[in-house]
């Protein structure tokens, strides 16, 4: 049950007001049901800057009931000061349990990662996106680009990922990568790291993207198909770490940070999914080497 | 109707939307919009669906059987606008009877294929298996894992007809969902493909 | 890596609030009223309301004092205040012709019918710095308001004026715009999504709530010749215009419910020669925003202008350029998320760079060997 304790007085359960929540939910809807297709909406302002996660929020508070478990991460933590700050206002206006395992929550708000642990069907990742339209490498006007989604027309996309193989025999895209959902829509995935794209596909949990300052809600139902665009000769490929490990839990099948000794200037490598790689510490010191080991079957990172 | 003073804004308005969420999200999925110990009070759910998602910045229509009882409802209640059914943001129909205005409900444009038209059906019944008295529904598609099967009493196979040409342009199409009398709701978003038995 | 703390985001959190605090009294002056704010810093009141998109004299206050006097961050502080607020209903159509006007001027004619009427205006002011303001006390400002009789010509004194823009129509100089729109259509461009093209109501409220200075710049640079539409002034008004809404039980009648401190403008453009349909007429810029803010008016006019050129290729004539980048809350947001950390973006970048080193490692050995063949 929610913590009445912790609630600012004076504002209503979720911060916004009603008809803003009914207004973000139709929208939701129409995402969901149009997967992958921008839906504008009109976006309110939030008591936390915009370009900073506004978009996931406004999400996320139309989202959240009491019954839910919420859990905020940045950058795969849910310790990181921007991850610490949306929790601490979802706290002060719902009162909702937060948590920082990934099993345990209900609803996931994410900027920049995928958990490494699989999601489940009754689950819901909010994403905060800082461009949702994809086409915006090749054409800054909205209305052009509208009418490239209108028409399915994503060819100068497919040019622009070509001229990079032809300039630099690899696609240079590092985060954000554009993919084709349901076969339909070209869609921005948010800055997430390319190792986390694949998770994406045929996921069991719900995903839910909210652009804040540009104004767009869209949807990845659960099971429909997510595919990077990529050529024939020139797959698609996720960050390599051959070879190097996390220096906490040892994983090799998680996304890494690469952190530089303040003294030596040596370098070292942790799981950017700090939930992750503490549940995995804690299995390792609790049940000895060889527990925490890895099929690879538990992220869709490397697949 | 219902009492609506019974309805909670805030959090009733939350819980109804999740679980409509939840099935849009999952075609074919049956849940619960009021709790089955209520008691059987036919149109209930269709109340629950409309405070819930309907305000003054939205339009409906309300077509067939206890339309104009709706109707009174939503813009009082809900203060919601009545339109002509062709331009109505929700549209309100009863499942039993063939109503061939579906196939001209706004299905949206090729560039804002959201502003196609939700269909809220009535219907007598909804199972996750074969329903004895009803229709069964083959569902693939996006949030499908394979395929879905949804049994439905109290729809007329006319509607389904209907449903699936108004949906037969992807992205453009409407959005349904439907409510029965035993306050159950399952929905059937644009991008399902269809079958039926 | 020290700058992304693990551990203790909450610590850090609750600490910088305290700095802000710190920083704001260290200097052991006495306390700042809300109310001080709001009778002496007038035009960033009026400003913050604005940009914030509230009419709120008093909470703007509040917001600019919280924002140690940055109105950016006040504007921001009071639209997300908004956010909380329900929408108890819609106000009918404002003439503003009933306006209360304490300030008008033209400068398309030299005499106009009700005159010129400056009003409290600096446009005529030395610029000089004026130091006497730095040992003002109370008792010099109970003297001045004491000797101080508003002129009977102008003043604060309720009076209503005739409109240049209306003796232009009813001589057929200006061109016909729609007729005044049923309250009911008008869309709110704060429960509805902006979407191209925009209709002029979306353009104007968009405007109201876009920052002074982005506003400003736009304007400026077609005035400069990006899509210069030689605009004349052909009115400018600050005054108090009253707001009502509908009767709830007597259908057709209203109820005032106060009134809005307001400035607008009004430019009269040239015919573009694009637009030659007609006989020549003038064409009109229109500029709304709350409270007394000349330049934003002015330069709303001239934009509201600008982005009705057909086939504009200025970005004060494109109206997604204008729309998308003057909104102050939305592009100061923008500007400051950069110092989030993203260090798993930069990761995955620097696993491409990585990777083009590699491959242009490769492609130079390969070339040296077959330097080596030949």
């Amino acid at each position: 049950m929610p913590d009445k304790q912790a609630v600012r007085p004076g504002y209503n359960f979720a911060f916004l007001d009603e008809q803003t929540k009914k207004e973000i939910r139709r929208r939701i809807l129409k995402a969901v049901a149009v997967p992958g297709y921008q839906v504008p909406f009109a976006s309110r302002e939030l008591p936390i800057a915009q370009g900073w996660g506004t978009g996931g929020l406004q999400l996320t508070l139309a989202l959240v009931g009491p019954g839910d478990v919420v859990k905020v991460i940045d950058q795969g933590s849910d310790d990181v000061v921007n991850a610490v700050n949306i929790r601490r206002l979802l706290l002060q206006t719902t009162g909702v349990k937060t948590t920082e395992d990934t099993g345990a929550a209900t609803l996931i708000q994410t900027r920049h990662r995928i958990p490494e642990e699989r999601l489940r069907e009754e689950q819901a990742l909010v994403f905060q996106v800082p461009y949702p339209e994809p086409l915006r490498r090749v054409e800054p006007s909205e209305v052009k680009t509208r009418e490239m989604h209108a028409e399915a027309d994503y060819s100068r996309l497919w040019v622009f990922l070509y001229e990079d193989i032809v300039r630099w025999r690899e696609i240079t895209i590092g985060a954000q990568y554009p993919v084709l959902v349901n076969g339909r829509y070209v869609m921005d995935p948010s800055p997430i790291p390319r190792w986390d794209i694949p998770k994406l596909h045929m996921a069991a949990n719900l995903n839910l993207f909210g652009a804040g300052r540009e104004k767009r809600i869209y949807a990845v139902p659960p099971y429909t198909r997510v595919e990077p665009l990529a050529f024939e000769d020139h797959q698609f490929r996720v960050e390599s770490f051959d070879g190097k490990h996390c220096a906490v839990c040892g994983s090799t099948a998680s996304f890494l940070d690469e952190l530089i000794d303040d003294h030596t200037g040596a370098r070292r490598h942790t799981c950017s999914d700090v939930a992750y790689c503490a549940k995995r510490h804690q299995l390792l010191s609790e049940n000895g080497p060889g527990a925490g080991r890895q099929t690879g079957n538990e992220t869709g990172g490397g697949a | 109707m219902l009492d609506v003073s019974r309805f909670d804004p805030v959090f009733d308005s939350q819980r109804v939307f999740r679980r409509i969420l939840g099935c849009m999200a999952r075609p074919g999925k049956v849940d619960f919009l009021v709790p089955e110990e209520s008691g059987f009070a036919p149109d209930r759910a269709v109340v629950v669906v409309a405070l819930t998602l309907l305000d003054e910045e939205t339009t409906f229509a309300a077509l067939g059987e206890g339309k104009d009882r709706l109707a009174r409802f939503c813009s009082l209640i809900a203060g919601s606008r009545m339109v002509p059914s062709g331009q109505a943001d929700f549209v309100f129909v009863s499942g039993a009877k063939a109503c061939p205005e579906i196939t001209d409900l706004c299905r949206g444009s090729l560039l804002f294929p959201d502003r196609g038209a939700t269909v809220v059906c009535r219907v007598a019944a909804l199972r996750s298996e074969t329903h004895e008295r009803g229709v069964r529904l083959r569902l693939r598609g996006p949030g499908v894992k394979g395929e879905a099967s949804l049994g439905v009493a109290g729809l007329a196979r006319e509607n389904l007809a209907y449903l699936r040409e108004a949906n037969n342009e992807f992205p453009l199409g409407v959005d349904t969902i439907l409510v029965s009398a035993d306050g159950r709701v399952a929905c059937i978003p644009r991008s399902a493909r269809m079958a039926w038995d | 890596m020290g700058y992304v703390p693990v551990k203790g985001g909450r610590e850090a959190i609750e600490a910088a609030e305290d700095l802000v605090r710190y920083f704001r009294v260290r200097g052991g002056s006495a306390p700042l009223a809300a109310q001080q704010i709001q009778d002496q810093m007038r035009l960033a009141v009026d400003r913050v309301m604005g940009e914030g998109g509230l009419y709120a004299p008093f909470h703007a206050a509040v917001a600019l004092k919280q924002a140690e006097g940055d109105t950016v961050e006040a504007s921001f502080v009071l639209r997300a205040y908004r956010s909380t607020l329900p929408r108890m209903g819609y106000s009918t159509v404002t003439d503003t012709r009933e306006m209360t006007v304490i300030r008008r001027v033209s400068a398309a004619f030299k005499d106009v019918p009700g005159g010129q009427v400056l009003g409290p205006t600096r446009d005529y002011s030395l610029r000089l710095l004026n130091l006497e303001l730095a040992e003002e006390d109370s008792r010099q400002i109970e003297a001045f308001l004491a000797r101080y009789r508003p002129r009977p010509d102008g003043g604060e004194r309720p009076r209503s004026f005739p409109k240049v823009v209306d003796m232009l129509r009813a001589e057929g100089l200006l061109a016909e715009y729609a007729t005044k729109p049923e309250p009911d259509v008008i869309p709110d461009l704060t429960r509805q999504p902006l979407t191209f093209p925009a209709s002029r109501p979306v353009r104007l409220q968009s405007m109201a709530r876009s920052e002074t200075g982005g506003l400003m710049t736009l304007a400026y640079s077609s005035m400069r010749g990006y899509g210069n539409v030689h605009p004349t002034l052909g009115e400018l008004r600050v005054g108090y215009v009253p707001v009502s809404v509908p009767h709830r039980h007597r259908a057709g009648s209203t109820v005032a419910i106060g009134r809005v401190l307001v400035t607008e403008a009004e430019i009269i453009a040239r015919m573009d020669e694009t637009e030659a349909k007609t006989s020549p007429r003038f064409t009109l810029g229109y500029g709304l925003c709350f409270g007394h803010n000349e330049i934003k008016a002015i330069s709303t006019a001239v934009l509201d202008r600008t982005m009705q050129n057909a086939a504009g290729a200025a970005p004060a004539e494109d109206e997604e350029f204008v729309l998308y980048h003057a909104d102050g809350i939305e592009a100061s947001g923008f500007t400051a998320h950069w110092k989030l950390p993203h260090y798993v973006t930069f990761q995955s970048v620097l696993d491409r760079l990585r990777r083009m080193q590699d491959l242009a490692g490769e492609e130079k050995t390969q070339g040296e060997d077959t330097d080596d063949a030949g």
